[in-house]
């Protein structure tokens, strides 16, 4: 372990904590501190839950003198604030909802993770509502990129990834409905996990899309996103879209053969737009997993395409009231969408519906074929904060509605992706590659992310900010 | 749908109507601007594959 406890991976720290070598009381007090020296700048909390910490920190240590073994002890972790935090107003990243009373009682997946001895530092920074795909933010303010600071970290998890990257906490939860953990993973350079939709409970969190919501952990290593899986699985009669399932092993996930895998880059859609740099990214991580193989998925455009309207029409009909009695009140990045979504006719959003399940048909398909697919996350590097269109092939074109056109397809039809940080020579910023899986087998995707990153290929090192 | 252009601006008229919602002018080219990507998807969608028989992928189960 490195000097700094903090600077630790969870796993570094659950270790060094339940050895005794440092407590839980002095990691967490490092990380209110760190919280309070960088955050000014990276704007990544929105709440900092000092006292709850300290609290959960000193009796983890008693957890600990006690003998117990807890997976996860000391672990300094916070959560988008679309997670209910006991004591804490779920914000999801707009003004209307600071009108509400705090949260009774803490997200399931947070319960979790404090069971398994992490401790809770706060609420972080994200798009209003979740339909965001910059970290921006006009009630809280832009969430910065630890990486470059006049960047985006990315949303709608924004304030997940950019905690990680500055090194204020080892873990953080999101929530991935068109791509928002997977986005800031790559802008901020961590890694991050979207599991199988219907896999995580999301009792107690805010919902954005509910056919498409998922919500997973995102880390600076694999084994940490593997920990977190291992804690975060279980049964929750409080989440109705949740499916019967045996958990899958995490960590055991890490000890699997990787050599016999069928891995194949996508191509097409996900290789026939986007910046160099971005391929690049890919390249790499198939160069390391050694294959040249190329697979096709089939109606990634249309697939893009029904995702966008179940978004629109699904999430504007949640916030139909306070559009009507309040559309001024919401960010103006989300209003117009959320606005023209609560217009969109019956007929789009069912054909949408009807596209999903012939895209899972399709999917069925190429994962008979190959186990696991290689994509990049976005199809370029973390933009300046606030631009609005880039060049991509000669062509300006506008920024922010290309950032997800990668991630859309895939959690349209659910798979698994572990989303993995790659450097690339000649661009200052980290990019990132979709892991993708067939549905469940995140183990298999947690695999392969973990040769990467033993490769040194991936890799999420703490932002050196200066 | 893809034969008869969408005309964005009618549609909204007609629609912020039914839905109760007030456009305040300086937000209707977003609107605008966002419907008109929304019929461009939807086109797609539209124009695709999908046959009778295929079914939505809606969430429900009866005995939960």
């Amino acid at each position: 372990m490195r000097l700094d406890p903090l600077d630790g991976t969870a796993a570094e720290i659950a270790e060094a904590v339940s050895a005794r070598a440092v407590s839980a009381a002095d990691v967490a007090r490092r990380a209110l501190e760190r919280i309070g020296a960088m955050d000014e700048t990276v704007n990544a909390f929105t709440d900092v839950t000092a006292d709850r910490a300290m609290a959960e920190a000193e009796a983890v240590d008693r957890r600990i003198a006690a003998g117990e073994a807890l997976p996860l002890a000391g672990v300094p972790f916070a959560v988008k604030n679309l997670f209910d935090l006991r004591g804490v107003v779920t914000r999801a990243g707009s003004r209307i909802n600071r009108e509400n009373g705090p949260a009774a009682a803490d997200a399931t997946l947070v319960e979790r993770l404090v069971a398994a001895g992490a401790v809770c530092l706060g609420a972080l920074n994200m798009g209003e509502y979740a339909y965001d795909f910059t970290g921006e933010n006009a009630h809280d303010g832009a969430c910065r990129n630890p990486h470059d600071t006049s960047r985006m970290a990315g949303g709608s998890s924004s304030g997940s990834g950019a905690a990680l990257a500055a090194g204020m906490v080892a873990l953080t939860l999101g929530s991935d409905t068109n791509g928002s953990i997977r986005v800031p993973a790559a802008f901020c350079g961590t890694f991050g996990l979207k599991p199988t939709f219907g896999r995580l409970s999301r009792a107690g969190s805010f919902p954005f899309t509910h056919s498409l919501d998922h919500l997973g952990p995102m880390a600076r290593s694999v084994r940490d996103l593997a920990l977190a899986l291992d804690v975060l699985q279980g049964a929750d009669p409080r989440d109705a879209a949740q499916v019967h399932r045996q958990p899958v092993g995490g960590l055991r996930a890490l000890t699997i053969p990787t050599d016999r895998l069928r891995i194949a880059v996508a191509d097409g859609w996900f290789r026939d737009q986007g910046a160099p740099a971005a391929h690049a990214a890919v390249d790499r991580a198939a160069d390391a997993l050694g294959t040249t193989r190329r697979v096709t998925i089939p109606e990634a455009e249309r697939a893009r395409a029904a995702a966008f309207l179940i978004t629109n029409a699904e999430s504007a009909a949640l916030h139909l009231g306070r559009l009507r009695s309040r559309a001024e009140d919401f960010d103006p990045d989300t209003r117009d969408r959320f606005l023209a979504g609560a217009t969109l006719p019956a007929a789009w959003v069912v054909a949408a519906h009807r596209m999903r399940a012939r895209c899972r048909e399709a999917l069925k398909a190429v994962f008979a074929g190959v186990d696991v697919v290689l994509a990049p996350s976005t199809p370029f590097p973390a933009l300046a904060i606030g631009q609005k269109t880039m060049r991509l092939d000669g062509v300006e074109v506008p920024a922010r509605p290309n950032i997800g056109v990668f991630t859309q397809p895939i959690s349209f039809a659910g798979l698994p992706v572990v989303a993995v940080p790659v450097r690339v020579e000649g661009e200052a910023m980290p990019l990132g590659v979709q892991v993708i899986a067939a549905p469940f087998r995140e183990d298999v995707a947690l695999a392969v992310a973990a040769r990467l990153e033993a490769a040194g290929v991936a890799a999420a090192p703490i932002a050196a900010m200066v | 749908m893809s034969k008869d252009p969408f005309d964005a601006e009618a549609h909204l008229d007609h629609m912020a109507r039914v839905m109760g919602l007030a456009i305040d002018p300086a937000w209707r080219a977003g609107v605008v601007a966002n419907l008109e990507v929304a019929a461009r998807m939807a086109a797609l969608v539209l124009d695709g594959p999908l046959e009778t028989g295929d079914e939505p992928a809606f969430v429900f189960e009866a005995d939960r």
